[in-house]
């Protein structure tokens, strides 16, 4: 059987296949077509030359959900909530975000509903689940008839407390189900159980927004696969969380779908580190645009529970992505007092760095790489793109003039810069959570990531980099590497000493019930189905919760007693203190992995220490400030336990690794070349 | 043309951006590491990294009003306590006004950080303790200094590195929450081992002189771009007055505000000139000096380089004046528990002065308060203590191109968050009755102010409040024909002080099960004539109920027809015979 795994991005869609059988895997891209990016899928397909009845399983990334937030081309959305809170959509949490913090002129992003659409309900409950007032269903259908009225396509139901007991919502919802049995509906307690209202309504109103376009982009991606292509089954999709699921799944819940583009890195990244003998792992993904880093921690993808996206909060458990406006495209200028700055703004992949030669008319690192000769204009792109080097020239000179330096200083310069960018939030991200970056390999992917790996983890004392094989379609390999993931979460508010045990049971036991669902409906055996179990808990008194995993601890009796010092310990790794304080439990949560067909890792052909026989030929690369010769490679002829040492330029399709003098790198017994990185 | 310069502007770049860095992964030690919701929720703190002789170097974003305040009070220190005795491992703190720039609950430390021998610079911190022996929780009847709090003036916390127990000891023993605030000091401190550990890496890498030349060129740099945006503006004096309500103690007594600014574009400088408030208030409505220059700092960058992050440079054109004795440079002695007051209304004096000739740089005036009530009791049954005290969001101003944004917290708090109504009513004998955005709150103008916020409290419980409420009588002012947005309200129904009490700043007072606590924070100001408002915007605005049909048609002269539709000749008319009255 074959299994593909298609992502796509800004400019190119990425396809890989494996052969179950052989290991064999392939890659391949092709444009990413905006207008109709089902096309590119399908484009790409075609390239692989792989006939419909041999695929097992087509997964698929896309940031389709995003997209809909980015051109705000979600549905005519309505918002069903409590009386006297209609407005804490609009109201959020008052602050300002710190890139903000001296605008005055700040402006929230627009309400993805507008007030008048956001409406009232007289049902009322408490945190513990006592009603105050009840559901009046001859309101609720006045509010709904106003709503359908008002020509909405999907209607968010949030109302406070509904973590706590969602009989309200489901009443409102089968309210509006028997008026309107074909509109959109989504639940709080369904998306963000969990307290905290801003939180939640956003994260609703999100998943309400975003759901058709997203079922919509699936329903025909899956019609297109089965009817033109004709595979046997439908795709599933890269969710946020480290996982795949069915496209039903993805339905019910779009918001998991968020951040899909660059989930496949990360699910990559894990699975790796397992398979390298690399528990611990810092991603750089490299693209046109940004810098993207993901952290692996014993072979654990890091999540977050709380995210930004594009202004907008979604509390929803997702991949701790952070980035920074740094890749091939970001632009390189000089501000009126003199300063370089190299990024955020970008050149995007259309006009693109100005040796794209589109019309783009600002210098970018794509442009500066060319002209230290780092990247080679005639093999760009696996060679479908010929470079104009000599506008790269023209560019970088202008900023050369500026800076007073020389035009291949001011290149390296923009480079340095750029990396010093990537440095600087891989540091941030790995220190801002407790960890120390020696203790860290990089893995670099992406179209740049060989480009900039080995300076970025000298900057920060990080010992090794590892470039696993197809860098540039890393992504969509490592989708192919997935499980089924699903997240589950109940907020229930406790003195631990107050459990109801019975209660944490029911809890754990619904969320089982909800879990297995999503994997039966994958076929997945129930036999391979695990389930992670946590409790976010806090001091009494705290504003934030720290997530204590339960491993396999029973939940029972013991519980009561255990939890207390369980959380003092993760307390203290993580924040370097315990408390005397009470201790209390905030949401519990369900992690469910399905186990699929797992990807095989090919080993490699063992040959010489020396590499010499993919030595295509030695040219002159502008590093550490002088013209150097530096060795030309040719990955593909690589044998394990081949040496390299730097300067030294490794070629692949679409895909540079730079070794800077001092570096070593090796190839591993799996194709992954493994740098060690010079003190220089 | 680029200047003459020494440093190599790559590594001046990448210098700069690590310190940054570092900056803000100081502020994620502190958020992560802190004890107490003021801390990680409200960001009541500020950190980050300065020079040999205090010069603000990197700063984390963070509370905007105490960024400014770091770098004159560890120069103070030094002018006092002069700089040779400064060793490795040593670690200072104070509480004392004139050195912080805020009240005594603000703890203020810094650390150096020598590279090889040599001092190249210090991290520093202040954040605010949640209790420091101060004679109420948080006073706003205070009449001197030494009723607000724990005075420790400038000492060392540690001493080359060994913790001085006996200093430690006064602290805690001093706060109803000892624990917690030591806690929060610790934070504080841990924050500088993360900041240390990223310049050393600099330094080592890049060596002392190097990284010393790029400082002085990232200064240089900073305060290129300030004057020249400065030259670029036109020559005078802007100025204007205001006023605070009161002063907590002589009640109903407003408090003025004056500010004059001075632009002189041949030197690239902007003075602020606070010599027309009022004299020093025997309420705790003073501040020391050094808030004022955080202030003018503040309100200096958004004037001159709103885009780029603050250091040394930036803030060297800018000047400030304030006479010894009024309330914004109060003697050491005067109560400033509520020295944030003054100096927010001092950013909306500032931008009533320039808002109408500055129309790119300020908008009009905002709610200007962050709307602050501390509710506070004991359970019945444990007999434990609850505590609470809210910011609002109040009403930006309007400017010359934009509507105000409604429901954002006072730019001198940017960072700070509200409390979520659900975690609110778990902790608390409280339920939130509303939450909402108010109708009509933003002021009217062609481009509308900013809409204020009601949340109404009703208790579960007895319990005990204190208020600090501004801007609930001193009046507010819209721009260039633009009307003033609503005022700071608070309500009580209760059963001990009557049905639709107004309240303003209370001093600690009972409050009863069942009394209804509803605050209403005032909206921004409008920016132009509302007759000129485009009518189409008027209705969207009243179809989304910001603007109630009344006030379309008194303020925005809009009519409609019976359908709800815009009526455009009726419009025409009646703005017609309005604009000519």
């Amino acid at each position: 059987m074959i299994r593909i795994g298609t992502d796509i991005g800004g400019t190119f869609t990425d396809i890989v296949w494996v052969d179950d059988q052989t290991g064999e895997i392939k890659a391949d891209k092709a444009a990413t077509t905006p207008s109709d990016v089902v096309q590119g899928v399908m484009a790409a397909y075609a390239k692989t030359g792989v006939p419909a009845e041999a695929i097992g399983q087509f997964i698929h990334g896309s940031t389709v959900a995003t997209n809909a937030l980015v051109t705000q081309r979600g549905a005519v959305t309505g918002l069903i909530t409590t009386k006297g809170f209609r407005d804490i959509l609009e109201i959020r949490r008052i602050d300002r975000p710190d890139e903000h913090i001296y605008n005055i002129f700040w402006e929230k992003p627009k309400p993805l509903v507008p007030r008048r659409r956001r409406l009232e309900i007289s049902a009322r409950m408490m945190f513990d689940g006592t009603v105050l007032e009840p559901v009046d269903e001859a309101e609720v259908r006045v509010v709904t008839e106003k709503l359908l009225e008002a020509g909405v396509e999907s209607i968010a139901v949030c109302l406070l407390h509904a973590y706590a007991d969602p009989s309200h919502e489901l009443a409102v919802r089968s309210i509006i189900r028997e008026m309107d049995p074909g509109i959109y509906v989504s639940m709080s307690h369904e998306v963000a159980r969990e307290i905290r209202e801003y939180e939640r309504t956003s994260s609703t109103v999100i998943d309400a927004y975003v759901k058709k376009p997203v079922v919509s982009y699936l329903e025909r991606l899956d019609k297109t696969l089965q009817e033109d292509a004709g595979l046997a089954n439908s795709p599933l999709i890269a969710n946020s969380t480290g996982g795949v699921s069915t496209v039903e799944a993805i339905g019910r819940a779009p918001i998991q779908m968020m951040e899909s583009g660059p989930a496949g890195g990360a699910i990559g990244a894990a699975y790796l580190a397992e398979k390298l003998g690399t528990p611990n792992l810092v991603t750089g993904d490299v693209g046109g645009t940004s810098y993207d880093v993901s952290i692996v921690v014993d072979g654990k993808t890091l999540l977050a529970t709380e995210h930004d996206l594009l202004g907008y909060t979604a509390k929803v458990s997702s991949i701790d992505v952070r980035s920074v406006g740094a890749g091939g495209g970001s632009i390189a200028r000089v501000d009126t007092g003199g300063r370089l700055h190299v990024g955020p703004s970008s050149a995007g992949a259309d006009p693109g760095p100005m040796c794209y030669d589109r019309g783009g008319d600002a210098p970018t690192v794509t442009d500066a790489a060319v002209v230290t000769g780092l990247i080679d204009p005639s093999l760009f792109a696996g060679g479908e793109m010929k470079l104009k080097p000599e506008l790269a020239k023209t560019g970088i000179a202008v900023i050369a003039e500026q800076l007073g330096l020389s035009t291949d200083e001011t290149a390296e310069g923009i480079l340095t810069v750029a990396r010093n960018n990537m440095a600087n939030v891989t540091r941030q991200t790995l220190v801002g959570q407790g960890h120390d970056p020696r203790d860290f390999a990089l893995l670099a992917f992406g179209g740049g990531g060989g480009l900039f790996a080995s300076e970025v983890a000298r900057t920060l004392d990080i010992p090794n980099v590892i470039i696993p094989r197809h860098p540039s379609t890393f992504s969509a390999w490592g989708m192919l590497s997935a499980d089924i993931v699903g997240s589950f979460a109940r907020s229930y508010l406790r003195q631990m000493p107050q459990l109801d045990i019975d209660y944490v049971k029911r809890l754990f036991a619904e969320m089982e019930s909800e879990a297995y669902g999503l994997t039966d409906e994958a076929g997945v055996a129930r036999d391979q189905v695990t389930f992670h179990r946590s409790i976010d808990c806090r001091y009494t008194g705290q504003g934030h919760e720290v997530e204590v995993p339960l491993g396999e601890i029973a939940i029972d009796e013991k519980l009561v007693e255990i939890l207390p010092e369980l959380f003092d310990e993760v307390h203290e790794v993580r924040y370097g203190h315990k408390m005397p304080s009470k201790q209390e439990t905030v949401t519990f949560r369900l992690r469910v992995f399905g186990s699929m067909h797992r990807l095989p890792l090919v080993e490699i052909e063992d040959g010489a220490e020396s590499a010499d026989d993919a030595l295509v030929s030695t040219k002159q690369v502008f590093v550490n400030r002088a013209w150097r010769d530096a060795g030309i490679y040719d990955r593909s002829k690589l044998l394990a336990g081949a040496t390299i040492s730097g300067p030294a330029l490794i070629q692949e399709p679409s895909h540079v690794t730079v070794l800077m003098p001092g570096d070593v790198a090796t190839v591993d017994t799996f194709g992954a070349l493994r740098i060690a990185v010079g003190n220089e | 043309m680029p200047e003459t310069r020494t440093v190599d502007p790559i590594t001046t770049a990448v210098v700069h951006n690590t310190l940054l860095t570092a900056a803000k992964e100081m502020r994620e030690t502190i958020q992560r590491t802190s004890f107490s919701p003021i801390i990680y929720e409200d960001r009541d703190f500020a950190c980050g990294l300065l020079d040999a002789d205090a010069n603000t170097l990197a700063e984390a974003p963070g509370l905007t009003a105490f960024m400014g305040t770091l770098s004159p009070g560890i120069k103070r220190s030094i002018e006092e306590r002069g700089k040779d005795e400064i060793e490795p491992g040593d670690i200072y703190c104070t509480s004392i006004p004139a050195f912080t720039g805020s009240h005594p609950a603000d703890m203020m430390l810094w650390m150096p950080i020598f590279h090889e021998g040599r001092l190249f610079g210090f991290a520093a911190s202040k954040a605010h303790l949640v209790d420091v022996g101060a004679k109420d929780p948080y006073p706003t009847d205070s009449t001197d200094a030494f009723q607000e709090g724990l005075r420790i003036p400038p000492v060392k916390l540690y001493r080359g590195g060994v913790l001085d127990e006996t200093l430690a000891a006064v602290i805690k023993s001093n706060s109803r929450a000892p624990e917690t605030i030591w806690g929060d000091i610790h934070s504080q401190i841990a924050c500088f081992r993360t900041g240390e550990q990223s310049v050393q890496r600099l330094l080592d890498k890049y060596g002392f002189e190097t990284v010393n030349d790029c400082v002085q060129e990232i200064y240089d740099h900073a305060e290129r771009m300030a004057r020249d945006a400065i030259r670029q503006m036109p020559a005078g004096t802007w100025s204007a007055v205001d006023y605070c309500d009161d002063n907590g103690i002589d009640r109903g007594v407003p408090v003025k505000v004056g500010v004059a600014i001075t632009i002189d574009p041949e030197a690239g400088e902007v003075t602020f000139d606070f010599s027309e408030s009022a004299e020093q208030q025997r309420g705790p409505m003073n501040a020391p000096i050094i808030t004022a220059i955080s202030c003018a700092r503040m309100m200096g960058k958004i004037l001159s380089a709103p885009d780029s992050v603050a250091c040394e440079g930036s803030f060297r054109p800018i000047k400030v004046i304030a006479p010894l004795g009024s309330i914004f440079n109060a003697h050491d002695s005067a109560p400033t528990n509520l020295y944030g007051w003054p100096s927010m209304t001092a950013v909306e004096t500032i931008l009533k002065a320039l808002a109408a000739d500055f129309p790119d740089r300020f908008p009009a005036q905002s709610g200007g308060d962050l709307c602050g009530c501390f509710r506070y009791g004991f359970d019945q049954v444990t007999g434990e203590m609850w505590v609470e005290a809210n910011i609002e969001g109040i009403g930006q101003g309007a400017s010359a191109f934009a509507d105000g944004e409604s429901a954002v917290v006072h730019i001198e708090e940017a960072c700070s968050r509200n409390l979520p109504v659900e975690l609110e009513e778990t902790k608390d004998p409280e339920i939130i009755e509303c939450y909402e955005l108010v109708t009509d709150s933003g002021g009217a103008g062609k481009f509308r102010g900013g809409l204020g916020v009601r949340r109404a409290y009703r208790l579960l419980a007895d319990g005990r409040m204190i208020s600090t409420l501004e801007r609930c009588t001193s009046p507010h002012a819209g721009v260039a024909g633009g009307l003033p947005g609503g005022r700071t309200i608070g309500i009580l129904d209760s059963s001990i002080y009557g049905e639709g009490v107004e309240f303003i700043k209370t001093p600690d007072q009972p409050i009863a099960k069942g009394d209804l606590m509803t605050i209403v924070t005032g909206g921004g100001g409008g920016y132009g004539n509302p007759l000129e408002r485009d009518p189409e915007r008027v209705l969207e605005d009243v179809l989304e109920g910001l603007v109630s049909v009344e006030a379309a048609h008194e303020l925005y002269g809009v009519v409609f027809a019976d359908d709800g539709n815009l009526d455009g000749a009726g419009t025409d008319a009646l703005r017609a015979s309005r604009m000519h009255v």
